[in-house]
């Protein structure tokens, strides 16, 4: 029995309805575009990372003298050892303000209620107060209920799993419903991916997979997946991000801690964190990252967050934090008998996962493919929650830009649909479907990954690794499943081991290391700027293998 | 390990079915209520206990490292 089938046509298409597919569907429908969003959760009124809330976000509002998009991008290397386009990170300052603004227009909850004022903190990777902390336990859905009152088709429940082109430009997306199987088919002018980082890549040491702090678990690559296979390039794709986080329970909140005041300390009860950077606890989260690995490493674990000499208003400030942003860490912290102002938390590193590798764009968010746009973590830049809102709108406004200067017709090509869909559909049934489940397989790559493709890389391994992750792309066809949920699970699978190899192959040309954890070669331990500060770009080479290539680092 | 709903204050009201960002939560046809399906595959991320109207939902912990 076939599932039943659903087409629809749109001016502009927006995958993925977090932060920044909300702002570029808010922006296209403003622009006067016909939108159509397509989430693969339930709602996007509690989709993505802010489903349960955000605390803070960085702000440029012309309030001091430095509060200033000129020197928001002076500090820009200080605080960003990787690499960053500054061409788009220049849009994104002064985009920023206006965007800021027009949320809080929404609704969103950026002052005090109070006293009517932004509060403002230096959050990780920086010395000036660039950040306003605000309760932002709902603040995904006034975003929702924003899209929804513009009059933004929102199909949710379609994971989308392949892209549709014609002409070298891009016509619309093909994927199926995560409970009935229903096949959808979107037309489209021009499409916005909007998919977020990947997690799920890497082993973690609690057993528990899903319990990711860097994004929602369910943020598995598939847009950067689509992107590349459409003819669309990729960069940073060899840098990960390693994020600092209670131990036993992986969740976001250390920029509440730091910001407040509090210590990064060894088992010694030394703070460790000057040794490694002047900034001491306010440096970037790698360099936090890094300082954590080592200490670790050299036998001064386990570290801890130490609240215990900050004021109770501190203390109930980050508190507060954390019941804007993770209210599950709290519960976690009374299950283990943790009082903050008494015991320092025990923390550790956790995951790693990718954010700001991905898909490259330029100054309007294109792609390198014509009518392809894109924002937020599936980009190769990544600006946390501030960055996804101001780009994911600026990618909307020029998608709907795009799609009116478009004279053509959309037409799609009907054997891309049926091969995308034998793809997708394989594992329910597909006659190679040998009983291969997808938590087995995807243990297999994080293990892989885990072991060499994390912190220590060097040939040899990279090199096992591609053969490894070659193997279990192969394996994939023996991919089985009985229901559509778990059908979305084994696509995800499929799109972790291709996002994988990505990341592998890319690891292995960077032959210097860069950035603390984010891409630490054993066998090239020093940065080597003269020959690598440049990108590496991924594209599509005509023989359907990876391209690789190198663009130089322009501006600062 | 996962959210935990409290079936006695359930009133099967679907909220936490739709919001959930990981398709984990089900409504069981016969019962009317709220069920966890894919336990292991919880985020954690609290939407369900923060949009439930009854107060049905806990959460149960991994077992600590140290
Ligand atoms: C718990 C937590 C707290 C955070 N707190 C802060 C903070 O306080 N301040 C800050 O600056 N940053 C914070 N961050 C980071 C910030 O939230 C992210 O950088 C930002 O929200 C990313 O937005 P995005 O739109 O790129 O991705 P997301 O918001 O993750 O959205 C991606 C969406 O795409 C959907 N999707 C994925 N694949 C498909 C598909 N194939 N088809 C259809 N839909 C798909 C997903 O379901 C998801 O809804 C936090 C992150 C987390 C996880
Ligand atoms: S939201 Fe609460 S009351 Fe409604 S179905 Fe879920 S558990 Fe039951
Ligand atoms: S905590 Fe989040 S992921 Fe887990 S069941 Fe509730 S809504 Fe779903």
């Amino acid at each position: 029995m076939r599932p039943p089938e659903t087409e629809l046509q749109t001016d502009v298409l927006v995958i993925g309805g977090g932060a920044a597919g909300c702002l570029a569907a808010m922006a296209a429908r403003e622009h006067g575009a016909k939108v159509t969003l397509v989430e693969k959760a339930g709602s996007i009124t509690r989709s993505g990372s802010c489903a349960s809330g955000m605390d803070h976000i960085v702000a440029i509002l012309n309030q001091e003298p430095w509060d200033t998009p000129e020197d928001y991008l002076g500090s820009l290397a200080a605080s960003r050892p990787g690499l960053i386009d500054t061409m788009v990170v220049e849009v994104y300052a002064r985009e920023n303000k206006r965007v800021f603004d027009y949320m809080e227009q929404f609704g969103a909850p950026f002052r005090d209620a109070k006293t009517g004022k932004y509060t403002r903190i230096a959050g990780m990777g920086g010395q000036k107060a660039r950040t306003v902390s605000f309760k932002g336990a709902r603040i995904k859905p006034i975003m929702a209920a924003q899209v929804r009152k513009l009059g933004v088709q929102v199909v949710e429940r379609v994971a989308l799993q392949g892209l549709l082109t014609g002409g070298g430009r891009v016509m619309g997306a093909t994927g199926f419903h995560i409970r009935n199987g229903g096949l959808h088919i979107l037309k489209a002018k021009s499409v916005v991916i909007a998919t977020g980082g990947v997690l799920r890549l890497y082993a973690s040491p609690c057993h528990q997979v899903y319990l990711t702090a860097n994004g929602p678990p369910y943020n598995t690559g598939e847009g950067h997946v689509m992107a590349f296979v459409a003819g669309a390039s990729l960069a940073n794709m060899e840098f990960t991000t390693t994020s600092i986080v209670p131990a036993g329970f992986s969740a976001a909140g250390a920029t509440g801690f730091l910001s407040m005041g509090a210590y990064l300390i060894n088992t010694r009860g030394e703070r460790y964190m000057f040794k490694y950077h002047p900034w001491g606890e306010h440096a970037p989260r790698n360099i936090a990252a890094l300082a954590m690995h080592r200490e670790y490493a050299e036998g001064r674990g386990p570290c801890f967050m130490d609240c215990r000499h900050l004021s109770k208003e501190a203390i109930d400030f980050v508190k507060r934090g954390i019941l804007h942003e993770k209210a599950t860490l709290m519960d976690y912290f009374d299950a283990r008998g943790i009082d903050m102002a008494r015991d320092p938390i025990p923390y550790e590193l956790r995951e790693i996962s990718i954010q700001g590798s991905g898909i490259t764009i330029n100054e309007k968010c294109e792609s390198t493919m014509e009518g392809l746009f894109a924002a937020g973590d599936c980009t190769s830049i990544n600006l946390a929650f501030s960055g996804a809102c101001t780009l994911g709108f600026v990618a909307g406004l020029r998608a709907a830009e795009k799609a009116s200067a478009f004279k053509g017709s959309v037409e799609i090509d009907r054997r891309q649909v049926d091969e995308l869909r034998d793809m997708s559909y394989a594992p329910l049934t597909s006659p190679d479907a040998s009983g291969l489940r997808y938590a087995d397989l995807e243990n297999d790559l994080r293990q892989t990954m885990s072991t060499y493709v994390g912190f220590d890389r060097e040939a040899e391994g990279l090199q096992k690794a591609l053969s490894r992750l070659q193997t279990l792309k192969e394996s994939t066809s023996g991919l089985t499943v009985t229901n559509y949920h778990d059908l979305m699970r084994a696509n995800e699978t499929r799109n972790l081991i291709d996002t994988a190899l990505l990341m592998a192959t890319a690891a292995l040309e960077r032959k210097e290391s860069r950035a603390g954890l984010s891409h630490c070669r054993s066998d090239y331990p020093e940065k080597d700027d003269e020959n690598w500060r440049r990108f590496i770009v991924l594209s599509k080479g005509d023989n359907g293998q990876v391209r690789v290539s190198s663009e130089p680092v322009t501006g600062r | 390990m996962s959210a935990v709903i409290d079936i006695k204050k359930c009133t099967g009201c679907g909220i936490c079915d739709e919001i959930c960002p990981g398709d984990i939560i089900h409504m069981d046809e016969k019962t009317n209520k709220a069920v966890v399906v894919y336990p292991d595959e919880c985020w954690y991320c609290g939407s369900c206990r923060a949009d439930c109207p009854e107060d049905a939902v806990t959460y149960t912990f991994p077992p600590a490292l140290k």
